[in-house]
This record gives structure tokens, C-alpha cells and sequence, in this order.
């Protein structure tokens, strides 16, 4: 760690993380509008995620009870 | 594409009128929907698609575990024969005990292949004028490599409500919609939404992005 330590650099660095992140999808837009393997993507995107979870041997209480405190943090 | 409205064809994704047409073949994600929804329509239960899924039906590169679906409002007689139907298709599993049957009425409920927790579709039954928004103003989601369409809240109010909600996943999904249709969407609407949800900032926010 640098001197990112500092409120004022980590709010930079934040922000810069975020133009980052936006560019990206915006990217990510152009993709989907010039290349036909966009979907293909995606669904590997998707499909991986689905199959590491199912792999993560994670209990239903559980996970209801994290899906419980998400959405009480976003609502 | 035969029976569709026109309209320019220039990506995978279109917004033609009142239809979002996902030019792709459905995922594990589209699959549950696909059948939770044919089950729902089958009993005559209006109901709508929200929130992340709709994100990444129009072509948000992210991942979720959960589809967030809004049911009109049924009686407990209409529940256990959803719950009859659900089991008929195999599609009630560890996700929701059947001796919850209780909680259904107030909680949401979690619907999922049997044996399995992911994906899992959590439907709630609509609750506030937001919610009856979505579901009253519903558009389709057709996708084309499975041939069918969901019912999807309207695109205006679903940006509106992610700025709302305001977590970075949330804000992300906004700025994917709003880049992916900014011409076609309808700007009236949006603005109300924005207006009605007080989030006129965070909205400034998204135009700069």
C-alpha cells in the first residue's frame, strides 16, 4: 500500500475505479452491437458463475439469510 | 425474424416497440425463468420479470444467482395449487421447504430446481405502486434462440428504481440500460420515474457517465 492510504487518494482512486468500470460497460455495449458471439459470452459469463455456486456447497438458510441482509443494506 | 415488429436491425439486443428482442440462446439463468413463467401462466397468475435479470437479459456482462420476479396478488387456495404445479415440474426444492407453506403469503418465495439453490427465482407478490407499475406496464423479452417471451418491467422505470436502489451493481445496471437504449427509450417516462423516485441526482450522475 502506498500513500492510497490517504482519504483523498483513496476517494481518486475510487472514482477512477468507477470511470473505469463505466467505460468498460460502454465497451461491453459496442460488443454486443458489432460481434454475433456476444451471447455466447454471456452465457459462458453466466452459465460458469451458476455452476461455481452450485459447486460452493453453501446451505439454503445461508443463503437466504445473506440474501436477507443485501437487500435490507440496499433497500 | 418472423412476426416481429420492424425496426432497424443493427445488434443483438433491440428495443422494437414494446418488445426487447435478445438475439441469443438462453442461459441456465433464461431456462428457470423460462419455466417458472410458462408455470405462472399457465394458472393465469400475471406476473414480471425485475431488476438484475431484466439487466442481463438486455446485455449486462454480469452474473446472478437469483431472478427477482413480481406476482399479482393470489389467495392461498390459488398458492397451494401454484405449489401443486411447482412440484409437478420439479421445481420446488431445498430453496423452499413445503412447511413454510405459512410465510408464502408474506414472504417471498424462493423457487428452484429440486435439489438445487442456484439459480433460484424469488417472487413476491406486488406491494407498492412501483411494483404495480411494473407489472401493469410490463413489455416482452423475447429470446430468440428459445423462441419464447417473458414479461419484463418497463425499461423506464427499472433504470429509475436501480438509481434508487444505489449500490455500484445497481448504478452499473442503470448505465447499461440507459447507454443500450437511450434512443429508443421513452424519455417522458424515464423522467417521471426519475421525478417520482427523487433521484434527479444520481440521474445527472448516470447522463455524465
Amino acid at each position: 500500500m502506498t500513500d492510497s492510504s490517504k482519504p483523498e487518494d483513496l476517494a481518486t482512486k475510487h472514482e477512477r475505479n468507477r470511470q473505469r468500470r463505466i467505460a468498460g460497460i460502454k465497451r461491453w455495449i459496442e460488443y454486443i452491437e458489432t460481434h454475433d458471439e456476444w451471447g455466447e459470452q454471456l452465457n459462458r459469463l453466466v452459465d460458469a458463475q451458476l455452476e461455481s455456486a452450485r459447486q460452493s456447497g453453501v446451505d439454503a438458510d445461508h443463503r437466504r439469510r445473506v440474501d436477507r441482509a443485501g437487500r435490507d443494506r440496499s433497500g | 425474424m418472423p412476426g416481429l415488429p420492424e425496426g432497424r436491425v443493427v445488434s443483438g439486443i433491440e428495443l422494437r416497440e414494446d418488445t426487447l428482442v435478445v438475439d441469443r440462446e438462453p442461459n441456465d439463468l433464461d431456462d428457470l425463468a423460462i419455466t417458472v413463467s410458462t408455470t405462472l401462466d399457465s394458472l393465469d397468475i400475471d406476473h414480471v420479470f425485475v431488476s438484475g435479470y431484466v439487466a442481463i437479459l438486455a446485455g449486462r456482462s454480469r452474473a446472478t444467482e437469483d431472478i427477482d420476479v413480481l406476482l399479482e396478488r393470489i389467495s392461498e387456495d390459488e398458492i397451494e395449487t401454484l405449489v401443486d404445479r411447482l412440484e409437478e415440474q420439479k421445481l420446488w426444492g431445498p430453496a423452499m421447504p413445503l412447511d413454510s407453506m405459512a410465510d408464502l403469503l408474506e414472504d417471498d418465495i424462493w423457487i428452484a430446481r429440486a435439489g438445487e439453490m442456484v439459480p433460484h427465482v424469488e417472487a413476491k407478490f406486488v406491494d407498492d405502486e412501483f411494483d404495480r407499475a411494473s407489472l401493469d406496464h410490463r413489455i416482452a423479452a423475447r429470446i430468440t434462440g428459445a423462441d419464447v417471451e417473458l414479461p419484463i418491467g418497463p425499461l423506464e422505470l427499472q433504470i429509475a428504481y436501480k438509481l434508487y436502489l444505489g449500490t455500484r451493481t445497481d448504478f452499473e445496471d442503470a448505465v447499461h440500460l440507459h447507454a443500450m437504449f437511450e434512443e429508443t427509450l421513452n424519455a417522458g417516462e424515464l423522467q417521471r420515474w426519475v421525478a417520482k423516485l427523487g433521484v434527479e441526482t444520481e440521474y445527472d450522475r448516470l447522463e455524465q457517465a
